[in-house]
C-alpha cells in the first residue's frame, strides 16, 4: 500500500470537514489558513484529480451561482475508501508519536 | 467596495483563452472557481490585483496546456497518415492516377516558380539597384510628328550630367558593339562577341566585383582592358592575365589591367571584355549630340525623387544645342528607367539584349495556375466518385463519437499526404525536365537553383495550398454523410454529381483552348517564317570579314565556283540591327528630318537579295560617281520624307547626320521586311559605301553544301591570315528573329500536352469509377433487351456531350485571347477555323479514347455477372 503525500493527507481532511462545501475555493481557504502558506489553486487541483483518479474521491455538480460566473460547482466527498484511507493515515501518525516526549517542553 | 451592478469581473481576453485552455470539462467547473476566487480577491485586495492574479494563472496554464494539445493532435495526425497510406497501398491505380496527376503539376508550379523568380530577380544584385536609372530617349520629327524611343541617348549625356546635375552620384556612357571583335594574344587569335567600350565610371554605377585590379582606375588610361573570370581561364589559362597586351583587331593594343566576375544570368548588362573610350573614341564625335550612340545609367543620390530629377533633364538637350535641334527638325527628351524594370519593362529600339516577354510570362503563369486547377479539379473528382469506397468507414468513426470536425482534419492529412508524395515525385521530375526547360525559356537554369531555402519554403506553401484546395470539398462531402443511411444499405451512389460533370466541362474547355492557343502560335510562327519578306533569305551565307579594300577582286575569285551563284559585299544584312542615322530633305521643300536605317552596300545587293526597284536605278558599277553621293531608298522612307509619289523623290537631294553629306536619290526600292515580321517596316536608305564592307553574302547552290562551304573557308582564310572563319546562314539567322516566339511555342506546346494529359487522366479516372457503380444498372439493361451498342451509346454519351459543351464554351474564350496575342504583331497570320475545328475533333476523339475501352467492357460484360456484382 502507497502512501499518500502531505498534501493529500490534508485535502482528503478539510473534504471531510467541509462535507456539502468542499469544492476548490473553499478547501485552499481553509489549508491555507491552517499551514499558514499561501496555496495556488493548481496545487489544490493536482491532488483532488489524484485522489479522485485512485478512488479515495468522488465528485458531484450542484446548482450555479452568479458569483462563480453563471457555472457549477464540483463539490468532492469522500468515498468508503477514502475514508478508509484517512483512518489508516490518523492510526500510523499516532503509532509514530507514540513514545515521543511533548516536543514543545524538549530542550 | 461591491457597487451594485458593477462588480469586478475577470479581464474577458484572459477569460477567453482560459476557456479554450481548461480541460474539456463540460460544465467548466474550473473556470468558475477561477471566477469565484478573482471575486474573492478583488473583494480583500482591489480588482487590479485580482486582474493580475488572473492574467498570472492564465499565463502559467498555458504553455503546459498548448504543448499537451499539439501533442495529441500529432499523434491523430499520425494515426490519419498511417490509415492514409494504407488506403493508397490498397489502391494502387487510384492512388497513381491521383499523384502522378499531382506531381505533373507540381511540377510545373516549380518550373513558373523557378523561371518567375528568375526573371524578376534581374538586375537587382546591383548594390543600391533601386537608385539605378537608364536614360532614354525619344526623338520627335518637328515636322511629322513621328516618334521613336531609343534605349540609347545622347553620346555627351552622361558627362553633361556628371558635371551640371547635383543630384547625381554617378553617371556612365558606353557603347556595345554590334559586331564580333577579333582579338590577338601573343600568336593565338580569338573572337569576342560581347563587347562594351565604357568609361570607368561604369563600376561606380555598378556593382562589379573585381578578381584582381580595381574598381578605381581599371578603365581611366587610355588603352586599357578588364576582362571577365571565364575569358581569363579561357584564353590566359594559368598565366595572369593582368599587364598582359591583347590586340584589338589585330591592331590597337589594350593592356589588361583587371579581371572582373562573370556577369550574372540574371543581368541585361552581359559582357566579356570591357575598353577603354580612349583610343578608340579618337575618331568618334564624342560632343556630338545628335549621336545617340551610347547607353547612359545614373545612379541618382540616395532618398531623391526619381521623377523630379526626370522632368529636369527631359529636356537637357535644348540647353546646349536648341539651334541645331531646330535645324535638323527634331526634338530630344530623355526620359528614366529604373534598373530593375528594364529586363521585364523595356521594349526601345537598340535594347542591350533582347528583354524578357512579360506577357510570355504572364501566359506561362496563367497556364500554370489552370493545370494546378485541373489537378485539383481531378482529385475532387476521383474523391467524390470513390467515396462509396470510404462510406462505412466515415459510419464507423461518426458511430463510435467521431465529431465532423475530426473527420475533415483526417481527410484533409490524407489529402496533404498524397500532395506532399506528388511533390516528392515532382522534384524527380522537375530534376530531369529542367535542363531542357531551361534551354527552352533561353536561361541557364540548374536544379540548385530550385533547392534553395525561399524556393523549397515556396513549393512547401505551394503543396499545402494545392492540398487544401483539392481536399477541402471532399473532406466536406465525406463527413457529412448520414451513419444511419450508410449501415442500413441505401444508396452509395454519390448524390449531387452535377458538380464532377461541371469540373469536366472547364477541365476540357482549359484544354481546348490551349489546343486552340498552340495551333495560332504555330501558325503565326509558320506565316512569319514563310511569308514573302521582299527580298531572297534562301541559301545564303553571311561571311564575316574585312572586304573593304578587296570586295569585287574577292568576288570575282569565289564566282569562279559555279557551286556560289552570287556575291554582294555590305555592311549590313536584313535581320541583323542596323545602325541608324538622322537623315533630311535638303530640296528646301520642308524642313523634314528623319531618323532612318541605313545600309552600306554594293551594287549587287540589291540584285542579289531580289528586291524590286520601283522607281528609278539601282546603283551602276560602271558609274563611280554612284558611291557615297547616292541613294535608293525604300517605300517607306519616300513617304517619311514627304514626297507624294516614288517618283517624285527621283533626283532630289537628302542630307545624312552622320558624316553630314549629301546626295542625290537615284532610286526606289520596294518595301522590304528587314526587321521581321513583328515589327512595321520602317524608312531605310541603301548607300554604296565600301568602307564599311565587313559582311559579304555569297547565294550558293543546293548540292554538296559542305564542300562549297569548305571551299569559301579556305579562300577566306587565305585573306584573313590568323583569324577565325565566322560564316552564318541568312535564313537560319533571320529566323532567330522569331526565337523568342519560337520558344515560347515549344514551352507553350510541352504546357499543352500535359494539360491534355491531366484532362484525359481525369476522365479515366472518373469514367471508369462512374462506371463501376453502374454495374448493376447495365446488367439490368442488359437482361432487358439493351444492345451492347446502345449501351456504350448511354455510356460514352454523357461524357461526349460534357466535351461537346466544353468546346462551345472554350471557343468565344479562345477567340478573345488570341486575337489579343497576334495584336503585338504588325503583320500577322489569319485566325483560321480549322485550328477550332480541329482542337473540337481532337478532344472529342481523346475523351472517346479515355472512356472507351471501360465503356465497352461494361457493355459488353455478361449481366448475369454484372447484376451479381456487389
Amino acid at each position: 500500500m502507497k502512501l499518500m503525500t502531505r498534501a493529500e493527507e490534508l485535502i482528503l481532511l478539510a473534504v471531510w470537514r467541509l462535507k456539502d462545501n468542499a469544492y476548490c475555493i473553499p478547501l485552499r481557504t481553509q489549508i491555507c489558513d491552517i499551514t499558514g502558506e499561501a496555496w495556488s489553486l493548481g496545487s489544490i487541483y493536482m491532488p483532488l484529480d489524484r485522489l479522485v483518479k485512485r478512488g479515495l474521491l468522488d465528485s458531484y455538480l450542484t446548482e450555479a451561482t452568479p458569483e462563480r460566473g453563471g457555472r457549477r460547482k464540483r463539490v468532492y466527498r469522500l468515498t468508503e475508501e477514502g475514508l478508509r484511507r484517512l483512518r489508516e493515515m490518523e492510526d500510523i501518525g499516532k503509532r509514530m508519536w507514540e513514545g515521543i516526549p511533548n516536543l514543545s517542553e524538549e530542550r | 467596495m461591491n457597487v451594485r451592478g458593477r462588480r469586478p469581473s475577470p479581464p474577458r481576453l484572459a477569460e477567453w483563452i482560459l476557456r479554450r485552455l481548461l480541460p474539456d470539462d463540460e460544465e467548466n467547473t474550473p473556470a468558475g472557481d477561477f471566477e469565484e476566487y478573482f471575486r474573492q480577491l478583488a473583494a480583500a485586495r482591489g480588482a487590479g490585483r485580482s486582474r493580475i492574479w488572473y492574467w498570472g494563472q492564465v499565463l502559467r496554464l498555458a504553455p503546459a496546456r498548448l504543448s499537451n494539445g499539439i501533442y495529441w493532435r500529432m499523434i491523430l495526425l499520425g494515426d490519419s497518415l498511417k490509415v492514409g497510406w494504407r488506403i493508397l497501398r490498397g489502391h494502387k491505380s487510384f492512388a497513381a492516377i491521383t499523384i502522378f496527376g499531382l506531381a505533373v503539376s507540381l511540377t510545373v508550379g516549380t518550373l513558373a516558380l523557378v523561371i518567375m523568380t528568375h526573371e524578376l530577380s534581374y538586375d537587382r544584385f546591383h548594390a543600391d539597384s533601386g537608385r539605378i536609372h537608364r536614360v532614354a530617349m525619344t526623338i520627335t520629327s518637328t515636322s511629322t510628328s513621328t516618334r521613336k524611343a531609343t534605349a540609347r541617348a545622347s553620346t555627351p549625356l552622361a558627362p553633361t550630367l556628371r558635371r551640371t546635375r547635383p543630384e547625381v552620384e554617378s553617371a556612365v556612357r558606353f557603347q556595345r558593339l554590334l559586331d564580333p571583335l577579333w582579338i590577338r594574344l601573343d600568336d593565338k587569335t580569338f573572337m569576342t562577341d560581347r563587347v562594351l567600350v565604357a568609361e570607368n565610371e561604369l563600376f561606380d554605377v555598378f556593382s562589379i566585383p573585381f578578381v584582381q585590379g580595381s574598381p578605381h582606375d581599371a578603365l581611366t588610361r587610355p588603352s586599357t582592358a578588364v576582362i571577365t573570370r571565364s575569358l581569363a581561364q579561357k584564353h590566359f589559362h594559368h598565366q595572369d592575365p593582368v599587364g598582359r597586351t591583347l590586340m584589338v583587331a589585330g591592331v590597337l593594343p589594350f593592356e589588361v589591367t583587371g579581371v572582373v566576375a562573370d556577369p550574372p544570368d540574371n543581368s541585361h548588362l552581359k559582357y566579356d571584355l570591357l575598353l577603354s573610350l580612349d583610343p578608340l573614341s579618337q575618331n568618334w564625335s564624342m560632343d556630338n549630340w545628335g549621336w545617340t550612340g551610347f547607353y547612359t545609367y545614373v545612379k541618382l543620390k540616395p532618398g531623391l525623387d526619381p521623377a523630379a530629377f526626370a522632368s529636369r533633364i527631359r529636356g537637357i538637350a535644348d540647353l546646349y544645342v536648341a539651334d541645331k535641334l531646330r535645324q535638323w527638325g527634331e526634338q530630344y527628351e530623355f526620359f528614366l528607367q529604373p534598373l530593375e524594370s528594364i529586363h521585364l519593362g523595356s521594349h526601345l529600339t537598340q535594347e542591350i539584349e533582347p528583354p524578357g516577354n512579360a506577357l510570355h510570362l504572364m501566359i506561362l503563369l496563367g497556364a500554370t495556375a489552370l493545370i494546378l486547377f485541373l489537378a485539383i479539379v481531378n482529385f475532387i473528382n476521383m474523391m467524390i466518385a470513390r467515396s462509396s469506397t470510404r462510406a462505412k468507414e466515415i459510419a464507423v468513426r461518426k458511430v463510435v463519437g467521431s465529431r465532423r470536425s475530426q473527420l475533415v482534419r483526417r481527410f484533409l492529412a490524407e489529402t496533404q499526404l498524397m500532395a506532399f508524395l506528388a511533390l516528392a515525385l515532382s522534384l524527380v521530375l522537375t530534376a530531369g525536365v529542367l535542363p531542357r526547360f531551361a534551354e527552352l525559356a533561353g536561361r541557364h537554369l540548374s536544379i540548385a537553383d530550385v533547392l534553395q531555402p525561399g524556393r523549397i519554403l515556396g513549393l512547401i506553401g505551394l503543396t499545402l495550398l494545392v492540398g487544401f484546395a483539392a481536399g477541402v470539398y471532399p473532406a466536406l462531402y465525406l463527413s457529412g454523410f448520414r451513419p444511419v443511411r450508410v449501415l442500413k444499405g441505401a444508396d452509395r451512389r454519390p448524390q449531387g454529381f452535377r458538380l464532377g460533370k461541371t469540373l469536366v466541362v472547364v477541365q476540357f474547355a482549359v484544354a481546348v483552348i490551349f489546343i486552340i492557343g498552340t495551333l495560332v502560335v504555330a501558325r503565326q510562327i509558320r506565316f512569319m517564317k514563310d511569308a514573302d519578306l521582299g527580298f531572297d533569305k534562301d541559301l545564303k551565307l553571311v561571311v564575316a570579314g574585312n572586304f573593304r579594300k578587296n570586295a569585287e577582286t574577292v568576288k570575282a575569285d569565289l564566282l569562279k565556283n559555279p557551286a556560289i551563284r552570287g556575291a554582294t559585299a555590305s555592311w549590313n544584312v536584313p535581320g541583323r540591327l542596323a545602325n541608324t542615322l538622322l537623315a533630311k530633305r535638303v530640296d528646301g521643300g520642308s524642313e523634314a528630318g528623319e531618323s532612318m536605317a541605313f545600309y552600306y552596300v554594293d551594287p549587287d545587293f540589291v540584285p542579289e537579295y531580289g528586291i524590286r526597284i520601283v522607281a528609278g536605278r539601282n546603283f551602276r558599277k560602271d558609274t563611280l560617281t554612284d558611291t557615297l553621293n547616292t541613294y535608293v531608298i525604300n517605300e517607306a522612307a519616300v513617304k517619311a520624307l514627304g514626297f507624294a509619289s516614288p517618283e517624285e523623290s527621283l533626283g532630289q537631294h537628302l542630307w545624312e547626320g552622320g558624316s553630314g553629306r549629301t546626295g542625290a536619290i537615284i532610286g526606289v526600292a520596294a518595301n522590304f521586311h528587314f526587321k521581321g515580321l513583328q515589327n512595321v517596316i520602317e524608312p531605310l536608305v541603301l548607300q554604296w559605301n565600301p568602307a564599311y564592307f565587313t559582311n559579304l553574302t555569297l547565294t550558293l547552290a543546293a548540292p554538296d553544301l559542305p564542300k562549297t562551304l569548305a571551299f569559301i573557308e579556305r579562300r577566306w582564310t587565305d585573306l584573313h591570315p590568323g583569324q577565325i572563319f565566322k560564316a552564318t546562314f541568312l535564313d537560319r539567322d533571320f529566323n532567330r528573329l522569331y526565337g523568342s516566339e519560337d520558344r515560347f511555342f515549344r514551352l507553350f506546346a510541352v504546357v499543352v500536352v500535359l494539360a491534355v494529359t491531366i484532362a484525359a487522366l481525369g476522365l479515366v479516372g472518373l469514367s471508369s469509377v462512374l462506371i463501376a457503380l453502374r454495374t448493376k444498372e447495365i446488367g439490368i439493361r442488359k437482361t432487358l433487351g439493351a444492345s451492347t451498342a446502345k449501351v456504350i451509346a448511354l455510356l460514352s454519351g454523357d461524357f461526349l456531350r460534357s466535351v461537346l459543351w466544353a468546346n462551345g464554351l472554350a471557343w468565344p474564350v479562345a477567340y478573345g485571347i488570341m486575337r489579343a496575342w497576334l495584336e503585338r504583331y504588325a503583320f500577322r497570320a489569319p485566325i483560321a477555323a480549322a485550328d477550332f475545328l480541329l482542337a473540337g475533333v481532337s478532344t472529342v476523339a481523346l475523351a472517346f479514347l479515355a472512356v472507351g475501352a471501360q465503356t465497352f467492357k461494361a457493355a459488353a460484360a455478361d449481366p448475369v455477372e454484372s447484376i451479381r456484382y456487389e
